[in-house]
């Protein structure tokens, strides 16, 4: 077992817990979930309700995924996704000056918007960056084209 | 497997376990909201203004419906109003059949931009009520007009 094994699998299991954390309390309250993303003014009412709908769930499974080690290229990739669209969301927020509560981890816990929560977004997304090539590359090397 | 068809995989799989969790869960989204918010809103005769659905009001032709949640309307609505939350209206629109069909209805929520009227209105259409219609500019509206409130339960 080697450094970049473990490293690895401590990435893996960090965001596996985080996404299926911050996935539960959306699920059990998807209204209050579309509330929040309807306030960052991206999305209009429809599509905040559609989000709050399949969004927590993607979380969830993708989390799952994670701490399973199954499909691990997949769920590295869309947790990738995931974090480099909350970390947009969060900084045109931030840019356009509004002063709105997250919701990245539901109603319950609500954190403000700010330069505190930007940087813990740019580090989230950075660390499933390195996630994900630790895990590509091997299969990169092994196939010797990246297969999507 | 590819990476990419696992990953198609996962969104079928996300979007069946998402119909399936919000429809156990008694306070998902129905599905049939997320129906009901493409359908087209309500044409220019269906919208009412403040004034007119005053006049209206006091000729006692309409009957208002709030579909604001319990607590907003607890606080004050529209004088004489019927309160039906819409997320109720969308679980059990069975509700709507203790309604006169034949009667005048006029539906708000708070904001005149709100699009909870215009789906609540579709829905009543869907069980046969023709002549009803939504309060143009919302309570807000109403209040910035200085018409008729009442405040805690409706009677």
């Amino acid at each position: 077992m080697d450094r970049k094994f473990w490293l690895e699998t401590i990435l893996r299991w960090g965001f596996g817990l985080l996404l299926i954390y911050a996935s539960w309390e959306k699920i059990l309250n998807p209204l209050d979930f579309a509330r929040a993303v309807e306030n960052y003014r991206v999305v209009g009412y429809s599509l905040s309700l559609y989000t709050a709908a399949f969004l927590p769930v993607l979380e969830f499974l993708t989390g799952l995924l994670l701490l399973a080690g199954v499909w691990k290229d997949a769920a590295s990739l869309v947790n990738l996704c995931l974090m480099a669209v909350f970390l947009i969301l969060v900084a045109q927020a931030a840019i356009r000056g509004l002063d709105i509560e997250c919701g990245c981890f539901g109603s319950g816990q609500s954190q403000a918007i700010g330069p505190l929560k930007l940087a813990e977004n740019i580090l989230y997304a950075l660390l499933a960056l390195l996630l994900w090539k630790r895990i590509e590359a091997p299969r990169r090397k092994r196939r010797g084209i990246f297969d999507l | 497997m590819t990476t990419f068809r696992r990953i198609l995989v996962l969104g079928v799989l996300t979007l069946a376990a998402g119909l399936a969790a919000n429809r156990i869960n008694p306070r998902g989204i129905p599905w049939r909201l997320l129906f009901l918010t493409w359908a087209p809103g309500p044409n220019p005769a269906e919208r009412v203004p403040a004034e007119d659905a005053y006049l209206q009001m006091m000729d006692q032709e309409i009957l208002f419906i709030d579909v604001r949640e319990e607590q907003a309307f607890g606080i004050d609505h529209i004088s004489g109003a019927t309160h039906m939350p819409f997320l109720e209206l969308l679980r059990h629109p069975a509700s709507l059949d203790s309604l006169d069909r034949n009667r005048a209805y006029i539906l708000y929520d708070f904001e005149a931009e709100s699009r909870i009227p215009e789906m609540a209105l579709n829905l009543m259409k869907t069980r046969g009520f023709r002549n009803a219609s939504v309060l143009s500019e919302g309570f807000a509206g109403w209040l910035e007009r200085g018409f008729p409130r009442e405040f805690g339960e409706a009677p």
